[in-house]
Parts: structure tokens; C-alpha cells; sequence
């Protein structure tokens, strides 16, 4: 009982520390306030459902959901890259609304509010993903992948011309940086990663609907971006790991199950917030908010 | 006006710019030949620094042509006009803080740092040649020991020289400097006129904006005088700094 609920807590850290290590990358390390994160999780997640319900190959629904995420954020980039600061924030908004609107309305493709219930976990080469220590494994070993992706890309010369993006991005200009298509690579990675954490979320749970990918759901992976640190990777890691075992278990203790939603919400955001007032640099991070 | 020899680099045909009613560059024009060092010169609010903007793409002209290299750059994003040969120090600071000085620099050397999938799979060998270069340039101008320090860390007068380092470095054939001796002290002032000298000596492409005269003389092969948005003088140094 407690060894399979301790499994269940890595294997959400684990996906969600790929959803945050890839909002790092683009809020981060870049400057790109995306507030539309999920809109990429959302896309990689039905993605996986709406293909393995059909019984395609995990490999096939995996890298569907993580180029079709790819794709749309290079599209959302192409979109607002001329928009700065708020402005980006606010369209990055609209974008997961309009994402989201379409889960949601769409109904002859994904039930709408009913959502799809019965994704089957994979079958790799003969391991069967159904049960949790192996999807256990299978987590941890893509989140690994990940971090070390974005560590490479943050930890290059590469790394380097998004932190001058995020800091003054008319003098990269001036230095004769691209900076368009540096922030393309940015949005379709990160959005790479997303769709990949939403792949994993999908055959995890089983069952997803419109309400796992809504505006609400953009607090705690904000909140722990922030909590980590600007521009800190394993900021990101630790602060993932400290609010989900900080909250997640906040179940047990609220017997009302309709409000549990809505107060880990508010401890995200109060920790945010506190952790703004008090150290701007969050945990681990070098640079002020 | 008169015109010193050689190719001309850099043209300037009746540019205009008006922000609402303020006609901030008003039918300039003006000549640089290459391997020229002019100041431009001219009052508060004249036109020199929007000048600057136009010529890199930072904001869009209302009228007129900017040649570089007989190539029409006029309006063209900075980053293709910066790679075209044009380097610019801003007239206000905008070195990345939140990097080290040697990484602020490294950002000039090429643009091999904004190549995805070439910095996935590479281990930064060019930055090992490039940071040698940093570390004895930073040398010579008696600010070594610097180079991994925060810029955020640096005086105001040592930010001005790396941020010019910076500008240097970046591949160019002409350098555009905005006041590159505002507010710095006198130690500082000297380490950036020896750079100058030095640059004058290689045959570099200079048009900077100064007010002092001090400087000016001994630089400069000539002066470009801009008042209201135009070239109002343009002549040998000595000749116009008597009338100022
Ligand atoms: N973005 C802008 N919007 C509105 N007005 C502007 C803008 N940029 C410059 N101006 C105006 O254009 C005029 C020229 O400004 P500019 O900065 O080019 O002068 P300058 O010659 O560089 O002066 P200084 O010696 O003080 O640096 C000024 O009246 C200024 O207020
Ligand atoms: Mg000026």
C-alpha cells in the first residue's frame, strides 16, 4: 500500500519534472513568460490517447505527441515572437484557451467534458507498463533523457544567447544573433518536452479530460518554476520534488474531495508569491525575477 | 564640404525620421570612406544616436537610403545589417549582467552559439581559442582578473570598456560608437583612447558621437557637425572645433 503510493509520487514528479524543467527552458532561461504550457502537455496527451485507443505502437503515439507539441510550438512562436514580456504571456494565454476550447468542444474527436477513459498502458518489447514499478522505471528513465537534453542546451554557447535573449534581446540583435529563430528552436523544444510529459500522463492515468489541461493546472508548474529559481535546472528539480511530496499528500487530509483542487492551487500560488517577496532568486536560481 | 580619399563605405542619402512632431533626423546625409575615423558631433537632441538606430534597423526609416558596402541596407533587421559589418556600442549600457564578462564577449565572436543542433551534439571547442583572446585582451587594458566575474559586479567605467571589447570584437568593417567616453574617469577615459589609437593604426573604419574636443583632436581625420536632424559642417577637426 505505502510502496505503490510512494511509486505513484516518483511517477508524477517524474512527468512533471520534464513539464517544469521545459517551462524552465522557455520562462527561464529565455524570457519567453509562457503562460500556455499546457496547451503543449494537452496536445502531447490526447495525442497518446486518441492513437493507442486506436492501438497504435507506444513508440508511434509517443513521438506523435512530441512532434505534434514541437510543431504547434514553433507555430505559437511564429505566431507572437514579436510580442515582448506581457504581452507574450497574455498570447501564450489565448493560445492554451484555444487548446483547451477545442479538447473541450470538439466532441466527436475527444468526448468533450466525458473524456477518454481506457488508454491502455504499453507493451514494450515484451515489458508490460501496466504494472507501476515498470512504468516507474520507464518515467524516471525519460525525465533523465530529458534533463540531460536541456542541460546540454542550457550548458552550451547556445545557452548562453537565450540568457542574452531573456536579458536584452535588441543587443543580441545587434550582435548579429537570429534571435526568431534561436526562440523557435527555444518553444519547440520545451514544447517537445511537454507533449512527451503529457504522452507519459496519458498512459499513466488511463483517463483524460479537458479539466487536467485548464488555466488552473498552469499555477503549480509556474509555481515551481519560480519556487526553483530563474534559469536553474536542478532548482527546477529540487522544487518539483519538494511541492509535489509537500501537497500531493494533502488528499489524506482533506476529506471534501472537490475542494482539494482548488487548495493546492492556492499553496502554489501563496508559495510563489512568498518566495518572490522574500527570495527573488527562488532556491537555486542566479538571476532576479 | 570636403571629402577625404577613398572608397566609400558607408552612405547616408537624406534620411528622415519624426516621432510625432519631433523631426529627430530631418534629410540627413553624409559620406564615411573606409579606413576614416569622424565624429559626429552636435548638440543635446540633434539626431546622432536616433542616427545610429536607423543605420542598424533598430527603428525604421521614414525616408531616405543607407548604403553599406554599396549594398541598400535601409531598413534592414539589426541582425542582418550587424552581420553585414556593422558593430554598435549603444550610448546606453546594455552589457547582459547576469553573465559573465568573458561570456558577454563570447557572444561577438560569430554566430556559431545560435546553431541548435550543432551546440546539441558539439563541446564548445571554439570557446577555448576565443576566451585565450579575451583574457590577454583584457590584459593589455589592465583589467585582467575580470573576465569571470558578473558583469552586474563591475564598476560603471569597467562595464564601458567591455561592453566596447564587446562591440570590437564583434566581425565588422565599420564601428559606430555612441559616446564611448561618457562618464568614465580618467584611467578608464586613457585605456579607451589607447584603444582608439590602436584602432586608428590598423586602418579600422570609425564614426563615433564625443562632445569633447579633448578627444576628438588627435583621433578624429574629421568632424560631421548635426544639428536638428542635419549635417549643418563637416571638415578637418581643427577647423571646426575653433568655431564651437
Ligand atoms: N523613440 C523615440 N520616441 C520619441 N522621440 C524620440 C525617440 N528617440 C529620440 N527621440 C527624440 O529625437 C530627438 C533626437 O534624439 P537623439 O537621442 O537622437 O539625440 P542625440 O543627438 O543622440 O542626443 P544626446 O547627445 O543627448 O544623446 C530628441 O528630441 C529625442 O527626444
Ligand atoms: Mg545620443
Amino acid at each position: 500500500m505505502i510502496e505503490s503510493y510512494i511509486i505513484h509520487l516518483v511517477i508524477i514528479i517524474g512527468i512533471y519534472i520534464i513539464l517544469t524543467i521545459s517551462l524552465q527552458l522557455s520562462v527561464g532561461f529565455t524570457g519567453l513568460f509562457n503562460i500556455g504550457h499546457i496547451a503543449f502537455f494537452c496536445i502531447g496527451a490526447y495525442a497518446t490517447a486518441l492513437l493507442s485507443l486506436d492501438n497504435y505502437s507506444f513508440l508511434l503515439c509517443f513521438l506523435v505527441s512530441a512532434v505534434l507539441s514541437m510543431i504547434s510550438g514553433f507555430l505559437l512562436n511564429f505566431l507572437i515572437h514579436k510580442l515582448k514580456g506581457d504581452y507574450f504571456a497574455i498570447a501564450s494565454l489565448s493560445f492554451l484557451l484555444l487548446i483547451y476550447s477545442i479538447a473541450l468542444n470538439w466532441v466527436s474527436l475527444t468526448r468533450g467534458p466525458l473524456g477518454l477513459p481506457g488508454i491502455p498502458r504499453p507493451i514494450i518489447f515484451g515489458i508490460d507498463f501496466s504494472q507501476n514499478f515498470n512504468f516507474l522505471v520507464l518515467t524516471i528513465s525519460i525525465s533523465l533523457f530529458s534533463y540531460l537534453i536541456i542541460k546540454k542546451i542550457t550548458s552550451s554557447p547556445f545557452g548562453r544567447v537565450l540568457e542574452g535573449i531573456r536579458d536584452d534581446e535588441l543587443a543580441m540583435k545587434v550582435l548579429g544573433k537570429d534571435t526568431f529563430r534561436v526562440k523557435s528552436y527555444v518553444l519547440a523544444t520545451s514544447a517537445f518536452f511537454a507533449g512527451i510529459a503529457g504522452s507519459l500522463y496519458a498512459y499513466y492515468i488511463n483517463f483524460i479530460d479537458p479539466s487536467s489541461f485548464g488555466i488552473s493546472q498552469v499555477i503549480p508548474i509556474l509555481a515551481i518554476v519560480i519556487v526553483g529559481g530563474l534559469a536553474s535546472l536542478e532548482g527546477t528539480v529540487m522544487s518539483t520534488i519538494i511541492l509535489i511530496l509537500l501537497i500531493e499528500p494533502l488528499r489524506y487530509l482533506i476529506f471534501n474531495p472537490s475542494i482539494i483542487g482548488p487548495v493546492r492551487q492556492i499553496i502554489y500560488a501563496l508559495l510563489a508569491i512568498l518566495i518572490l517577496f522574500y527570495k527573488p532568486k527562488g532556491l537555486y536560481g542566479r538571476v532576479e525575477w | 564640404m570636403e571629402e577625404l580619399s577613398g572608397n566609400k563605405l558607408l552612405e547616408v542619402k537624406n534620411v528622415k525620421k519624426y516621432f510625432g512632431k519631433v523631426k529627430a533626423v530631418d534629410g540627413c546625409s553624409f559620406k564615411i570612406r573606409e579606413g576614416t575615423i569622424t565624429a559626429l558631433v552636435g548638440p543635446n537632441g540633434a539626431g546622432k544616436s536616433t542616427l545610429f538606430n536607423l543605420i542598424l534597423g533598430i527603428i525604421k526609416t521614414d525616408e531616405g537610403k543607407i548604403l553599406f558596402k554599396k549594398r541598400d541596407i535601409t531598413n534592414l533587421p539589426p541582425e542582418k545589417v550587424s552581420n553585414l559589418g556593422v558593430s554598435l556600442l549603444f550610448q546606453q549600457p546594455r552589457l547582459l549582467n547576469n553573465l559573465t564578462v568573458s561570456e558577454n564577449i563570447l557572444l561577438a565572436f560569430n554566430n556559431e552559439d545560435t546553431k541548435f543542433w550543432k551546440n546539441l551534439f558539439s563541446f564548445n571547442k571554439d570557446d577555448r581559442e576565443n576566451l585565450k583572446t579575451i583574457k590577454t585582451n583584457l590584459k593589455l587594458l589592465r583589467i585582467d582578473n575580470c573576465e569571470n566575474k558578473l558583469v552586474r559586479d563591475l564598476s560603471y567605467g569597467q562595464k564601458r570598456l567591455v561592453e566596447l571589447i564587446r562591440t570590437i570584437f564583434d566581425p565588422h568593417d565599420i564601428l559606430l560608437l555612441d559616446e564611448p567616453f561618457m562618464g568614465v574617469n580618467p584611467v578608464i577615459k586613457n585605456s579607451i583612447k589607447e584603444i582608439l589609437f590602436k584602432l586608428k593604426k590598423q586602418g579600422e573604419t570609425i564614426l563615433f558621437i564625443e562632445h569633447d574636443p579633448d578627444v576628438i583632436i588627435g583621433i578624429a581625420d574629421e568632424i560631421i557637425l548635426m544639428n536638428e536632424g542635419r549635417i549643418v559642417n563637416r571638415a578637418e577637426p581643427e577647423r571646426i572645433l575653433l568655431d564651437f
